[in-house]
């Protein structure tokens, strides 16, 4: 029996390259930029860079991407202050630019890029961090879709714009950060469950946790929870039940707006009791609106891709005709 | 066919040339992630040593704990040369709240007395006091339903300073060892 490379070919084209909102994605590219943008000012960004242009470069150890990202710089090696200086003014101005979508790609694509190399200079220095990584990936996607094609200067100013919402390009980002934060949660629950197997949820285990971290950090929340042994019973199974069964909804994304209320819940919690700031995480469940959106809208929502086909249609004879119009009456 | 060319028509269709690229992309992505997802990276080869951001797993957290179990942490004890004496608890002073303590703990264990220095001499600037002792105590907590309570306190290690160290430092480089300006044992 031959291997049906066609049949799963055809598949792969009709799980990623499904016509997708422009809006959606429009949508992505403002929330991401916006927080990315927030994340810059207000979360001790320049203090981090500083902090790392004091490390002595012998002792730097750069990640791999580095390497990779930073050739146009001159290696890892060759950056110091003033080029991370450089590096992050085109990172603020490419990030205003892709925030109001001018120039989108190539503004979206140099904001990425800023965002790669000023992080992982960042960690050349110092212990690795998580929250950051989902964004990067999702910055660099935002990059090769048409994320300017709604809601930005590019589509205002360009004349004769596909008059319909949808393209082939549109939904590939979305699903790819779907993805990735399942992933990134599945990897969660599993280390746990293979390393600390089903003791994790004896309630002493985020006990211990929260107390080391909330002590030290002097959060009272936490160490509240580290002396509630019930209450950490409880929020451990849900932990797990939350990370283990979130790829549910890459299969049901009908689930989506309970895994995002209880997504935003868990990181809202995990900052305050330890400390951690996932927030960027928070910022990520935007690739789900599309899902919450037709809940909210479910009486409306009852489309076909016939139905579609037809809206685009007369919204592309209207906007033909219009054009016929405005030329008949010149 | 008539619906045929309508769902053709419908959006803005992808070129033969950008889906494959792009088939590439997603897929490069989603298998590198899927790998490092599991934590496999740290199994294969030169990845071992190669440090993959933003391709990482999220085992965080992961080890269980059990009643009785206990929680380590280091108290620095230091005194002067007068009748003061302060105590400083990294589990509870939040200006050393940053300060990773295992590196103070090697430094007092082999005796690195330029590291102590550095580190007493910031709070002998906080204090007032001209600090001639140090002692780092290990405190350990033991973990019940109720929290965690503490239970033994040893003297791991103890440090004569030397009587010059208290007129070292310069003033603006040490106010808190979690200061980014803090400097290492290496630069003083």
């Amino acid at each position: 029996m031959a291997f049906p490379t066609r049949a799963l070919a055809q598949a792969w084209d009709r799980y990623w390259f499904r016509p997708g909102s422009l809006k959606d994605l429009a949508l992505m590219r403002v929330v991401l930029v916006a927080f990315q943008l927030a994340w810059m000012a207000l979360a001790n960004f320049e203090s981090r860079l500083d902090a790392r242009a004091a490390v002595d470069s012998t002792t730097a150890d750069p990640p791999f991407i580095l390497t990779c990202v930073s050739w146009p710089l001159g290696g890892p090696g060759a950056i110091d202050s003033a080029t991370v200086g450089y590096v992050l003014a085109a990172g603020w101005i490419s990030g205003v630019l892709s925030l109001v979508g001018a120039f989108t790609r190539t503004s979206l694509a140099l904001f990425a890029w800023t965002q790669v190399v000023l992080i992982a200079w960042i960690y050349s220095g110092c212990r690795l961090q998580h929250p950051e990584a989902l964004m990067a990936i999702a910055l660099c996607s935002l990059a090769l879709a048409p994320s300017g094609a709604r809601w930005s200067l590019d589509s205002r100013l360009r004349s004769g714009a596909h008059p319909c919402d949808r393209s082939a390009q549109a939904a590939w980002p979305l699903l790819l950060v779907r993805w990735m934060l399942a992933f990134a949660y599945l990897s969660a629950a599993w280390s746990k469950l293979v390393t600390g197997g089903w003791d994790w949820v004896n309630g002493y285990t985020l006990q211990y946790f929260t107390f080391v971290k909330a002590k030290a950090l002097g959060l009272g929340t936490g160490i509240w929870i580290s002396e509630q042994h019930e209450v950490a019973t409880l929020l451990s199974m849900a932990t797990i039940l939350f990370e283990g069964l979130f790829f549910v909804v890459l299969v049901a994304p009908r689930l989506a707006a309970y895994f995002v209320f209880a997504g935003a819940l868990l990181h809202a919690g995990i900052w305050m009791t330890i400390g951690a700031p996932f927030f960027q995480f928070v910022a990520l469940y935007v690739v789900f609106w599309p899902e919450i959106a037709k809940r909210r809208n479910r009486p409306l929502a009852v489309t076909t891709p016939e139905r579609n086909a037809v809206v685009c249609r007369l919204l592309a004879q209207r906007h033909f005709l219009g054009a016929r119009a405005e030329r008949d009456a010149l | 066919m008539g619906s045929m060319t309508m769902t053709m028509s419908a959006h803005k269709e992808c070129s033969p040339v950008a889906k494959i690229f792009l088939s590439g992309v997603i897929a490069a992505v989603l298998g590198v992630q899927g790998i490092a997802s599991t934590g496999a990276f740290v199994k294969m080869g030169w990845l071992e040593r190669t440090d993959t951001w933003p391709f990482i797993d999220y085992a965080l957290f992961r080890e269980a704990y059990h009643g009785g179990d206990g929680v380590k942490t280091w108290k620095v004890q230091a005194r002067g040369e007068a009748s003061a004496s302060i105590v400083l608890d990294p589990l509870t002073d939040p200006t050393i709240g940053h300060l990773d303590v295992r590196d103070l703990t090697s430094s007092l264990l082999q005796h690195d007395t330029r590291a102590a220095q550095a580190w007493c001499d910031g709070y002998r600037m906080e204090t007032g006091v001209n600090l001639t002792r140090l002692q780092l105590i290990e405190l350990e907590y033991r973990l019940d339903r109720t929290g965690f309570h503490l239970e033994t306190e040893v003297v791991t290690a103890s440090l004569d300073l030397p009587a010059h160290a208290s007129t070292q430092g310069p003033l603006a480089s040490i106010s808190t060892p979690g200061n980014p300006s803090w400097p290492s044992p290496q630069e003083r």
